[in-house]
């Protein structure tokens, strides 16, 4: 039998036994690409998770947003309308909602009354039928809730009197946060006994012709449900910042694959050329090399899924905390490991690995059988990847310029980053080639000429984990530098924004006018000023409505990013219109533009005056003098009032003693400016986060590149430590080259991390979240991440010095040695 | 110049431990080129690495000019290759991120035996004046192991240790490489142990040592 019959044993025989003899080089493949593959899986079970959250709560939501019977004014109604509406045949069913709790960390509740509740379609509300059904109506009744806030609801629940605490049952398929119970049960905790928010259409097709009940006919209208916020939309942008973050990590792992391989295939490659030589094919060997990579792509995928488990676990207490934050949005549950993760996770590591392997396998189709030279011409080859990395980086750099004068939306956004990312990281070999050979003219004696010569020669073996370390860091420059620009902005802002004292949430309108009318006579109310609030749409594009009062903080404190040249007088006296800046992005509104919003009266045209900034709202906001409001929205909500006044404390005292309004619906303005702040820091927890993990890897990648030269670099050095220089002075060096290496990635990684900021600051957030934030610049993170950049390289090199610093004088000698 | 006195090395192998060296004993006087001969793995690069100070030796003494090699430590020891030996492999061991003028000077440098005449005078002697410029792997095996001979003697050493400097060279280069460098010997006065399998060569120096079994034969 030849070599050639029975080969693919014999080759795959071959390359396995390569990595018995070098495991480390087999532990770096395994750990770059389980790296790579956990933080892509986790990164991707956060996004499968929240988008499950977000369908759960939408079904939940949908559930009872039909169209419905209530008052214009949403107050609530008699229970009694219930029989009457049934009694004149309308197939309708009674729906009492409210929060408990205070506004700020309150629940949502809703009550519905069991027996004529038939949601259409596929609903996650299982409504409790047969023997079940008692235990829901009898006091104290039952509550379903969504298993996220079971806690939050529980602690409520607790201030109540044992025999009046309904059970809570916690039901899986509820989302968004929801608490659901019985009509009664509901009414007794909201304190509104026989009173209900609508009475809700079952059967929309099937009303009856007649009139509704006579002693209601003034009272209730027909209301088609609210436009309701579409999480998975307004998240998108949120999960493609993860997915590009997972994204960043993956190519950041697949470097450390990539420089295993190549390193493995030029140990391997002696082997491989005698293997053809012995008649094995070109199409054998390359398929055994491709089953090999396939074997060990399936155990480090599995590695990595069970890796990226453990990662998404850990981060998705953060990831609800910025979802919350950022869009209200309530994710909660326990990961599970879903077939769709494992087939993912293993696809994304065979992937990753084939496509690492690449120009391992280009290498070896293309080798020569008979190589004539004994050393390898490391500096022809490194001039020739030095152009073409320069070739790469050029194409990056004009794709990202092209896309940012040209492209559109976050996805043009997000190639923009990348561009610059991948540049300067296939930039960077080049540069710190540039400045090895400046350096190397500073050289005086032999050892300074080897000093800065080895680090040339190094950069080919160095340079994947040195872009990975410039990934790391530019990443975190950027992110950081952003979060901190955006919190002096933030904090500006809410120093602009609350300039009232005492914000109050009255429970009605009515108790809001009275509320009013009480600070009238109250000497120390400075300025009371109303904010009412309505829905809109321009265009079909949904608006939020805040009204406003004309008062001097409004004009004296609000910077308007763009405004016509009155914009305070156009709004409050005429036909003006003060705009968010996300409305100004999303319809490419600006000052002197036509706007015509749909309002409960009508259309409304409007002339654009002035755009605010409105940093965390992810909806579009309109802003109009509450007169106009009110006339233009009838039905809109006047609960919200805030007061300018010496003592925030006493006032609220005053109003909770005098007006009966509870202390939990009203917040001074410390208490709320923590409040934002506190949501802010947890928004940005995630991106810290995953900014750390890349760092880490990228560390990881510095270590193992530096092993698996640990062993080439003793053949380098010996003959040094041959002509008399000291082990400890080599190793001295060894590590200062390193350390000069990492310095220079630090330093070229600055204006990376500031190009990213402003990346991130001025295109990605613009399309993202529809804010640009100004650009700030923090000289202490550089600083920072410069040392902790050179840390992360001194520590990875730590093992390999150590390992050189004590290798037996007789292994040293072996270098030389062709016999004993 | 070089004093050897009943030198024992071994080995510790997974077979167990081979004593490699059993008990030798030899000079070699300045301006000497003595040509060390032996089966493969009878110990004769063992013989150059502990005299050299690469390797610690189980018994027995290695003195060079005045220096006891077994009592020194290692920076000592390393000072010794850096002023006093210097090697010769048959690998060449350039270092390949120095082209060849860099080479060349830098184990003078080191030693702070720098002459650049001496230099340009070995480069002339040794033909290696168009390849100053150029990179190790730029250049065929007989250039290499030139500019790796140019590289010892521009140090001036006094014992230089060659461990099969021709090996990978064709018979015709091998006779120029070694004619230039008995002729710097005697020039420069320095000694010359010369581990080899050639015959031919060996018999180009004053003396032939025999090793055997771990012993002279």
């Amino acid at each position: 039998m030849t070599l050639a019959r029975q080969s693919p044993m014999l080759v795959i025989a071959t390359l396995f036994s390569h990595w018995g003899k070098h495991k480390l080089q087999l532990a770096t493949l395994v750990i770059g690409l389980a790296s790579a593959t956990a933080l892509w899986t986790a990164v991707q079970a956060l996004n499968d998770h929240a988008r499950a959250s977000y369908d759960r709560s939408a079904a939940t939501i949908a559930a009872f947003d039909q169209p419905a019977f209530a008052r214009p004014d949403r107050r609530l109604f008699d229970d009694s309308a219930f029989a009457a509406f049934r009694r004149a045949g309308f197939m309708v069913t009674p729906i009492i909602e409210g929060r408990l709790g205070p506004p700020a960390g309150g629940l949502t509740i809703t009550g519905f009354e069991p027996l004529t509740f038939a949601p259409a379609g596929e609903t996650p509300i299982s409504v409790p039928r047969g023997e079940n059904m008692l235990s829901f109506f009898d006091a104290p009744g039952e509550l379903l809730a969504d298993p996220t806030i079971v806690a939050r609801l529980q602690k409520l629940l607790d201030q109540l009197p044992e025999s009046e605490r309904p059970v809570v049952r916690r039901q899986e398929n509820l989302g968004g946060g929801q608490v659901l119970g019985d009509i009664s049960t509901v009414q007794r905790l909201l304190g509104k006994t026989g009173l209900i928010s609508k009475l809700m259409v079952t059967e929309p097709g099937s009303q009856p012709n007649a009139a509704i009940p006579f002693q209601w006919q003034d009272k209730l209208v027909l209301a088609e449900p609210p436009v309701s916020v579409d999480l998975a939309g307004l998240t998108d942008s949120f999960h493609l910042n993860l997915t590009a973050f997972g994204m960043l990590c993956f190519l950041v792992g697949l470097f450390i694959v990539y420089s295993a391989i190549g390193l493995a295939i030029e140990d391997l490659i002696a082997a491989l050329r005698t293997l053809r030589i012995c008649g094995v094919s070109l199409r054998s060997l390359l398929g055994s090399l491709i089953l090999e990579m396939t074997v060990l792509a399936l155990f480090a995928g599995t590695l990595g899924i069970l890796g990226g488990y453990l990662v998404a676990a850990q981060l998705l207490p953060d990831v609800s905390a910025s979802l919350r934050g950022l869009y209200g949005a309530q994710i909660g549950g326990s990961l599970s490991l879903e077939a769709s993760w494992w087939l993912g996770g293993i696809a994304v590591s065979l992937l990753g690995a084939l496509g690492a392997s690449l120009g391992a396998f280009l290498k070896v189709s293309r080798m020569a059988l008979f190589d004539a030279r004994g050393a390898s011409a490391w500096r022809a080859q490194q001039t020739r990847t030095l152009k073409l990395q320069a070739t790469v980086a050029l194409i990056c750099f004009a794709t990202s310029s092209l896309l940012f004068l040209f492209g559109s939306g976050l996805s043009a956004a997000f190639i923009v980053m990348a561009g610059l990312l991948l540049g300067s990281a296939f930039l960077l070999p080049v540069i710190l080639s540039a400045l090895v050979l400046s350096g190397s003219k500073t050289a005086r004696g032999p050892l300074s000429d080897w000093f800065w010569a080895d680090s040339k020669q190094q950069l080919s073996g160095l340079s994947l984990a040195l872009m990975a370390l410039l990934l790391a860091l530019g990443t975190n420059i950027g992110v950081s530098g952003m979060v901190e620009g955006f919190r002096l902005t933030f904090n500006e802002f809410l120093e602009e924004r609350l300039s009232a004292d005492l914000y109050v949430l009255a429970t009605t309108n009515e108790q809001t006018q009275e509320l009013m009318d009480w600070a009238k006579a109250e000497p120390a109310v400075t300025a009371t000023l109303p904010i009412w609030g309505a829905s809109a749409s321009i265009d079909g594009h949904p608006v939020s409505v805040t009204g406003f009062s004309d008062h001097t903080s409004y004009r004296d404190t609000w910077q308007l990013l763009q405004a016509s040249p009155s914009p305070w007088s156009e709004t409050l006296e005429g036909d003006g219109v003060l705009i968010n800046e996300q409305l100004h992005y999303r319809l490419s509104l600006s000052p002197g533009h036509s706007i015509v919003v749909q309002s409960e009266t009508g259309p409304l045209e409007l002339q654009v005056a002035g755009v605010y900034s409105d940093y965390g709202n992810p909806r579009s906001e309109i802003r109009l003098p509450n007169p106009r409001v009110a006339a233009a929205w009838p039905s809109s909500e006047r609960r919200r009032v805030a007061f300018m006044t010496n003592d925030a404390a006493d006032l609220q005292k005053r109003i909770e003693t005098e007006l009966a309004i509870p202390a939990d619906q009203m917040i001074e303005q410390k208490g709320l400016k923590q409040f934002s702040q506190a949501v802010f820091e947890r928004t940005f927890v995630i991106s810290g986060a995953l900014s750390t993990l890349t760092l880490a890897v990228a560390g990881v990648a510095m270590v193992t590149s530096l092993l698996t030269l640990a062993s080439a670099r003793i053949s380098g050095v010996a003959p040094l430590w041959a002509m008399g220089v000291r082990r400890r002075a080599i190793t001295r060096l060894e590590g200062l080259k390193i350390l000069m290496l990492a310095a220079l990635t630090s330093v070229t990684a600055i204006p990376l991390g500031v190009a990213i900021t402003w990346c991130l600051v001025d295109v990605i957030n613009v399309a993202a979240f529809g804010w640009r934030l100004p650009l700030f610049v923090f000289p202490s993170q550089w600083l920072t991440m410069g040392l902790l950049g050179l840390g992360t390289a001194f520590v990875a090199s730590l093992y390999p010095l150590m390992k050189l610093l004590r290798t037996p004088a007789s292994d040293l000698a072996k270098v030389f040695a062709h016999e004993h | 110049m070089l004093h050897v006195s009943n030198l024992k090395k071994s080995y510790s192998t997974p077979q167990g431990r081979v004593d490699v060296i059993k008990g030798l004993s030899f000079d070699i006087a300045a301006g000497e080129t003595v040509a060390l001969m032996g089966e493969s793995g009878c110990g004769k690069s063992t013989l150059l690495h502990v005299i050299a100070g690469l390797d610690a030796i189980d018994a027995g003494s290695i003195q060079v000019n005045s220096s006891k090699i077994e009592e020194l430590d290692e920076a000592a020891r390393a000072n010794i290759r850096r002023y006093d030996v210097s090697l010769i492999f048959q690998q060449f061991n350039l270092i390949t991120s120095l082209t060849v003028e860099g080479n060349i000077g830098f184990e003078a440098k080191l030693a702070g035996r720098f002459d650049a005449s001496w230099q340009n005078s070995l480069v002339t002697r040794l033909g290696l004046e168009d390849l100053l410029a150029r990179y190790p792997e730029q250049l065929s095996g007989g250039q290499q192991q030139r500019v790796a001979i140019a590289r010892t003697f521009a140090t001036k050493p006094s014992l230089i240790l060659a461990d099969e400097p021709t090996g990978n060279l064709d018979e015709a280069t091998s006779d120029a490489v070694i004619d230039l460098a008995f002729d710097l010997v005697k020039e420069t006065q320095a000694a010359l142990l010369m581990a080899t399998h050639s015959r031919r060569l060996a018999e180009k120096a004053d003396r032939i040592l025999r090793l055997k079994g771990g012993l002279l034969a």
